[in-house]
């Protein structure tokens, strides 16, 4: 059975003032209470089932009727207790709220308590005006009756101090008590002064039997006066249960509970004087709690029985009946009186044709608003219409009240009484609210399931805010207004009751008011919770965040710091997970700061330690004040405490970042990561040509992430911190976690700084000196030298999602934590190239010295290295150690050549060996150069190992070389090559020597040192005479080798290229060059010959190019020049080479005729045609094979030269005598088969052939003119013949001619034919050629 | 006749300005009232992102998009709230001093369509390089202001 909440009920519920004789106060004080009000106060609310009848006469039962028993004096006499003073009310919450835990979570119930029950007696509303009076007298007094009109005297006598109250209009109720414990147990004379008292003052009389218990009970040992706020609703005991501890304790809850008499459970503050005895019971010990006595000592339970039927039959038979008549009577006075047009009529009606109402008309001297005093007489129509409202209130006819109210506000509003009109809006509003369905009691105590329609729940609110806002317009806003207050609070009851939670945090903060006190924290906070009520769970806890950062403050200001700090605790772990970061800091700095002003440095290092994460948006600098105050909180703190909070206190911005976290071997430091493709390269190079004694091992490079290293060798952690912060920080004793830790230096870094927001790496050196496995969990350090701060570096896989098994079970990726292997002793070399200069010219060697030394443990032998760019370094030897014994010759493979050996005996730990190397500038730009220095153990051979050493230079271009060869018929050299050398650098070169390198041709004559000096962009030219030198097979010239290559990759065959192998080649002109020449020549022929091939067959892996072909081509002439950079200083004097490769000189003949024949055939055979499943492995076959077969090697060019010679004339002139006849001329054809590879075959045909276009177009057009006659051979006019490769025949044809003049050699035709007679003929070349020869 | 009006038309007095970022991060917080209110607008604010996923709630269907002005939010300490999101899911957070005189919604949208003319003309702009959220500065000048400083250590030895 539902009805309006209590607080809500108890509080607005009728007054009764009860004024008692001195005898019936010494009974009650026999039980502990110093008066009356105080023996019934357990039983005031304990009515129920009240019927109570509306202003439509419908009874409704009612489950509860709660009084209000006072005492009369404190309602005439002291002002002090019936009208507090709100800043009294204000501290005595504040007190009381601070007095309390925040985990007791009383703050809300006592503010509320306390707000309510300080309701001042007030002319502007009736609800504290009494209802009733009780007057009571005792039958142990003399003269009963006589007290009794003493009593009525006092109470007419009072009536005047207080204008606005009426004090008149009350019921009287008259109670004769009878205490047994003096009077006796005869009851015969008290039921004789009750008739009496009945006979006099009427029919509201009753009799109390109350102190029935005669023997005094012996107090309980330990009596409870432990005050049960649970049961503030008592019930009358039944005999069997009534021991004098449980009645106690029934009557100190009643008497302190913040519910039912809040202003008498603070000790001595509020009450009046009128309450001496108690004043004087607890003044000698003010410490211990007042109301630490024994209650209810003469009780028995059928006292409590006659106590609760007291109240029971003043509200069933006097208080309700009467106050229902009232209503009614009123109501004919208010209705008559009413204001605007509807009272008018109904007035005027009345006063015509009605019958004057019962109670006089309100008099006429005091009518209407006294506006100097500031309240309406008692007697007016306002006065009497708040009075009935307020009962319709009391008996809960809200519909009722709401119009009264309405009608009220109004009037009051007319007359500009604002406070007036302010009180008749919250109760209209209260009305309104309370007019819910759901405070009916017939509404089955459901929760309620039709709240308010918006329209009606907005003017609810409204009303409330209009009364608010006028309570708070009167007031200055500093301080607080606790009309609003209080009006508030119930507003918030009564809709905390029905569900509904819209607006109800605005309207607790509105009434809250501007004021720092601890009551509107407390409606703030309220607020707070309100905020997350109702909807969707969450929805407003932006709100309620918003709400509790403002009832912390407000409970900071008014110095109730620990609901402060429990507010923002509360805020802040919404602001948590939020990233309005600029809130959140200011809270949690807040916090912190409280937590060390309370002493508790652990909980504020935790809030500062908060603050010091990573963000981007603060002001530089803000950072650097938190460090401060959390280095001053950490000192301050026990390190008990701390020791305690270890796994709480976590900086939430790392500072090490893991991911970048490595293990650095001290071997392999110069890995970056770009490189590390080109050093894997070498090292299988250097697998792959293993040539050393000893098993081949399995890797030679030290492990990327450097996991294994040896004893006693020192390897790095290269850690990366990072200033999350934005003020400078002080890392101090950084260092390393190594597990396990024994036989392990770890190096520790004393103190790194790091600027706001800086990374920096920091490198710490680990040790170990016994073979073990190391796993590094975690980096230790100081966090800004005072908080110890411990990270992992833990590196876990990451969760795997790709497929359906690792999504249904958890799967990680490998962890990559860091860990080391120490391995037992293996041999270490540290290489480093000295003396190498930055710079280099192209082909410029220089000296430099390779210094080893052994920094491991175990001596080392057979050391050797193998270079990126083969032919870069070389060891160097003195000149005059020339070997005219070795093979003018070079290794024939593209592939570069073996390691250098550089210190085939042992070297010693701790030894260091330089060796004297020359460094040659081969390629261009800057060269990064890695090299593997391989090596082995000198008492273990199997224990081979590598050294990286990596160099780089720039080069420079110097002399730019270029060659155009011509072929000759002179007889000492077969071709002429003119050599350009262009200096392209900024320094005068000498150029020393200019040689010819090659396997077919040999310098013819040997060539003068030119000795030229260039400038800059100067150039010097010198010939080159070349002859063949005849030393090599015309087969070996065809490459079989070669050609049997690309014919099994063109033709699908797949064949081992490595069984490719390539004749060695001596080399013509190499033997007159020093012998160290070579390793750079070859080098440099290596790097020309490879980017031709590529750029010529870019269809073939450039490995398989590297061995299908050779180095060497037999027929291509490469130029050496020698060249210095004089100087006057000899240390500066630089020199080199330069080389040109690959020059041309004999005409080019196809060496794939016959593969091209072979696949014609088999095209055309219609043989199985390849298939292909993409079109770009077509094109790529398409490539494949257009560039062997019509590439390079295929290219033809006419070998054969033909030279016309007519012996017997001199510069082209034959004297003869046509006298003695015609002339018969003997012309010599010189035939010469350039190409050292096919034979020619050829026919010369010396007669006119018509099929000649050009011929017939000379004849044409030279018909006019006396042209050169034609020659006119004669004998056989067919020669043929047969010429050699590179070799030479003459033919011999003569002419007639009959007369003197100009004879052109005209009109014969060459036809050759190249290819090997087996075959069929390949080519078939006209010659066209003509020379015209002066007769 | 409209009762309203008789009221008289003041020029609007714009307290602060939040823009927000579709989830309800702060981007910027500007208050118009001086640097002493900057937290007070700052927390409401992120009061207001309350009210705004209450309004798109209650306001999209499935079939109608939510309208971009979102109207009045709330009314709290003397200010009315209004919001807006832009098309992008941008939210504007608006507060205006109240007064006794009529705000017209066209005029809260007039300001919400400059604010976010400005806002689009600033991000076109290819070498602005703003970081990912903007300096939303207030809550960090008034720490220094509010709460002085603990004493030292030195001087009060036992902080109990």
């Amino acid at each position: 059975m539902p009805s309006p909440p209590l607080p809500l009920v108890q509080s607005l519920s009728p007054r009764i003032a009860v004024l008692a004789s001195d005898d019936v106060a010494l009974s009650c004080e026999a039980n502990g209470c110093t008066g009356l009000e105080e023996l019934l106060r357990p039983w005031e609310g304990g009515t129920e089932r009240v019927s109570i009848l509306s202003s439509t006469l419908t009874p409704t039962i009612h489950p509860t009727f709660p009084l209000r028993f006072v005492s009369w004096s404190s309602i005439f006499n002291n002002s002090a207790a019936s009208s507090p003073n709100p800043d009294l009310v204000v501290d005595t919450i504040s007190s009381l709220v601070a007095a309390r835990k925040p985990d007791d979570e009383l703050h809300y119930s006592l503010t509320r308590s306390l707000l309510l029950s300080s309701r001042p007696l007030a002319p502007h509303e009736t609800f504290n005006h009494p209802v009733a009076v009780v007057f009571a007298v005792s039958t142990a007094e003399p003269d009963p009756l006589g007290s009794l009109k003493r009593l009525q005297n006092t109470m007419s006598g009072a009536s005047m101090s207080v204008p606005w109250m009426d004090t008149v209009n009350l019921m009287k109720f008259h109670v004769v008590i009878h205490d047994v414990s003096r009077a006796g147990e005869d009851l015969d004379i008290a039921h004789e002064i009750l008739s009496s008292v009945k006979k006099i003052h009427g029919p509201h009389s009753t009799l109390l039997v109350t102190n029935s218990q005669l023997e005094r009970r012996a107090p309980p040992a330990s009596p409870d006066v432990t005050t049960h706020s649970a049961i503030p609703m008592a019930r009358p005991f039944s005999p069997e249960e009534a021991n004098p501890s449980a009645l106690s304790q029934v009557y100190a809850s009643a008497l302190s509970s913040i519910t039912l008499s809040p202003m008498a459970s603070v000790p001595g503050t509020l009450n009046g004087p009128t309450s001496t005895s108690e004043e004087t019971s607890n003044a000698s010990t003010p410490a211990t709690p007042a109301r630490k006595k024994l209650y209810a000592a003469r009780l028995t339970a059928e006292d409590t029985q006659r106590l609760a039927a007291l109240v029971r039959e003043l509200v069933v038979q006097s208080l309700v009946p009467w106050m229902e008549a009232r209503i009614r009577e009123w109501n004919e006075v208010y209705q008559s009186n009413r204001r605007g047009i509807t009272g008018r009529l109904f007035g005027a009606g009345r006063k015509f044709f009605g019958s004057r109402p019962a109670t006089p008309a309100p008099n006429s001297t005091a009518t209407g608003y006294n506006t100097v005093k500031g309240y309406y007489p008692v007697t007016s129509v306002e006065a009497l219409s708040r009075r009935l409202a307020d009962f319709a209130f009391m008996l809960r006819d809200y519909r009722f009240a709401t119009s009264t109210y309405d009608s009220l506000r109004r009037d009051f509003a007319q007359d500009r009484a604002m406070r007036y009109a302010a009180a008749a809006t919250e109760m209209y509003g209260l009305s309104q609210l309370l007019s819910h369905p759901y405070f009916l009691p017939s509404t089955p105590p459901r929760p309620p399931t039709s709240p308010f329609t918006t329209l009606q729940h907005t003017e609810i609110s409204s009303w409330l805010e209009q009364a608010v806002v006028a309570y708070n317009s009167r007031a200055p806003a500093s301080q607080i207004q606790l009309d609003a207050l209080r009006i508030t609070v119930l507003y918030y009851e009564a809709w905390k009751m029905i569900g509904e939670w819209r607006g109800v945090g605005y309207a607790l903060v509105r009434g809250a008011g501007e004021a720092d006190e601890v009551p509107s924290a407390v409606m703030i906070e309220e607020a707070a919770a309100a905020d997350v009520k109702g909807g969707r769970s969450q929805r407003g806890r932006r709100r309620r965040a918003f709400h509790l950062v403002m009832a912390a403050r407000r409970y900071e200001t008014a110095g109730l710091k620990t609901y402060s700090r429990r507010c923002l605790d509360r805020a802040s772990q919404i602001y948590r997970s939020a990233p309005w970061t600029a809130a959140q800091d200011r809270i949690e700095y807040s916090l912190g700061r409280q937590a060390y002003t309370l002493g508790e440095s652990d909980v504020a290092v935790e809030h500062f330690l908060r603050l010091l994460r990573r963000e981007d948006t603060g002001v530089p600098g803000s950072q650097g004040m938190v460090l401060e105050d959390m280095a001053l909180a950490y000192e301050a703190t026990h390190p008990q405490l701390l020791e305690g909070a270890k796994d709480k206190l976590q900086l939430p911005t790392p500072i090490f970042d893991v991911q970048r976290t490595q293990l650095v071997a001290a071997s392999s430091v110069a890995t970056t990561s770009g490189t590390r493709e080109r050093w894997e390269e070498l090292e299988t190079r250097a697998i792959n040509t293993w040539d050393r004694k000893g098993k081949k091992p399995m890797s030679l490079l030290p492990p990327q992430n450097g996991t294994v290293v040896s004893v006693g060798e020192n390897f790095h952690v290269e850690l990366f911190a990072t200033n999350p912060l934005n003020a400078p920080l002080v890392l101090k004793d950084v260092t390393v976690i190594v597990d396990p830790s024994e036989g392990v230096e770890i190096e520790a870094i004393s103190e790194v700084s790091l600027e706001a927001y800086e990374t920096r790496s920091i490198l710490l050196s680990i040790k170990a000196d016994r073979p073990t496995t190391l796993h590094l969990p975690a980096v230790t350090f100081l966090f800004n030298r005072f908080f110890p701060c411990r990270e992992s570096l833990e590196k876990r896989g990451k969760r795997l999602h790709s497929t359906q098994a690792q999504r249904v079970s958890p799967t990680y990726a490998k962890d990559t934590s860091l860990g080391v292997t120490v391995e037992a002793s293996k041999p270490t070399l540290s290489v480093e190239l000295l003396g190498l200069p930055s710079a280099l010219y192209e082909g410029e060697e220089v000296d430099a010295t390779l210094r080893i030394s052994n920094v491991g443990n175990l001596s080392v032998e057979d050391v050797r290295v193998l270079l990126s760019e083969a032919g870069i370094l070389r060891l160097r030897t003195p000149e005059d150690t020339q070997h005219t014994d070795t093979a003018p010759s070079i290794p024939n493979v593209i592939a570069p050549d073996h390691s250098i050996e550089l210190h085939p005996s042992a070297l010693d730990p701790g030894d260091t060996a330089d060796i004297n190397v020359t460094a040659t500038g081969i390629g261009s730009g800057i060269m990064e150069v890695l090299g593997l220095v391989l090596f082995s153990g000198a008492q273990d051979v199997d224990k081979a190992a590598a050294a990286p050493l990596s160099f780089s230079f720039e080069v420079l271009p110097l002399l730019r070389l270029s060659a155009h060869p011509r072929a000759s018929w002179g007889a000492e050299a077969a071709y002429i090559v003119p050599t350009e050398t262009t200096n392209v650098s900024a320094s005068p070169v000498r150029l020393d020597t200019v040689h010819p390198i090659s396997a077919y041709w040999k310098l013819a004559a040997a060539s003068t040192p030119s000795e030229a000096t260039l400038f800059p962009n100067q150039a010097d030219r010198c010939a080159l005479r070349v002859d063949s030198a005849g030393s090599i097979e015309r087969s070996a010239l065809l490459q079989p080798e070669v050609v049997s290559a690309l014919s099994n990759l063109v033709q699908h065959k797949s064949a081992d290229l490595s069984a490719v192998s390539h004749q060695p080649l001596n080399l013509h002109g190499l033997d007159s060059c020093p012998l160290q020449i070579r390793s750079s020549y070859a080098a440099s022929r290596r790097r020309y010959r490879s980017a031709y091939l590529e750029g010529h067959f870019p269809a073939i892996p450039a490995d398989s190019l590297s061995r299908i072909f050779p180095l060497l081509d037999a027929l291509d002439l490469d130029v050496i020049v020698k060249w210095t950079i004089p100087s006057s200083d000899p240390a500066l004097v630089r020199s080199g080479h330069a080389f040109l490769h690959g020059v041309r000189l004999a005409p080019e003949s196809s060496v794939v005729e016959d593969l091209r024949r072979e696949v014609d055939a088999a095209i055309a055979g219609g043989g199985k045609q390849t298939r292909t499943m993409y079109e770009e492995t077509g094109r790529l076959r398409r490539v494949l094979m257009d560039s062997v077969l019509d590439g390079v090697l295929s290219r033809e060019e006419d070998p054969v030269v033909v030279k016309l010679r007519v012996d017997q004339a001199k510069r082209g002139v034959v004297q003869h005598d046509f006298g003695l006849g015609a002339c018969t001329i003997k012309v010599q054809f010189l035939l010469r088969n350039r190409s050292p590879i096919v034979p020619v075959r050829w026919v010369l045909r010396l007669s006119d052939s018509p099929s000649g276009p050009r011929r017939v177009d000379k004849q044409e057009t030279q018909t006019p003119t006396p042209g050169p006659f034609s020659a006119r051979f004669i004998g056989a006019q067919n020669l043929s013949g047969t010429l050699p490769a590179d070799g030479t025949e003459t033919a011999i044809a003569e002419v007639w001619v009959d007369e003197p003049g100009l004879v052109s050699l005209d009109g014969w035709t060459l036809v050759v034919e190249t290819g090997d007679e087996l075959q069929d003929p390949s080519h078939e070349r006209e010659h066209g050629q003509g020379q015209d020869g002066k007769l | 006749m409209d009762p309203r009006a008789s009221i008289p038309l003041v020029p609007l007095h714009l307290t602060a300005l939040a823009i927000l970022s579709p989830n309800n991060a702060p981007l910027y917080v500007h208050s118009f009232t001086g640097p002493a209110d900057e937290l007070r607008h700052y927390h409401l604010a992120h009061a207001a992102v309350d009210v705004i996923e209450e309004r798109i709630v209650m306001s999209t269907t499935p079939t109608k998009p939510a309208d971009s002005y979102l109207g009045l939010l709330f009314c709290m300490e003397d200010m009315a709230f209004y919001g807006f999101q832009t098309t992008t899911k941008l939210r504007m957070v608006l507060s205006i001093a109240l007064v006794d005189a009529m705000i017209k919604d066209a005029d809260i949208v007039a300001v919400f369509r400059a604010v976010h003319h400005l806002l689009l003309e600033a991000i076109h702009n290819p070498f602005l390089s703003l970081p990912p959220s903007f300096r939303a500065r207030p809550a960090h000048q008034i720490p220094e202001k509010q709460a002085p400083p603990p004493p030292p250590p030195s001087t009060t030895p036992g902080i109990s």
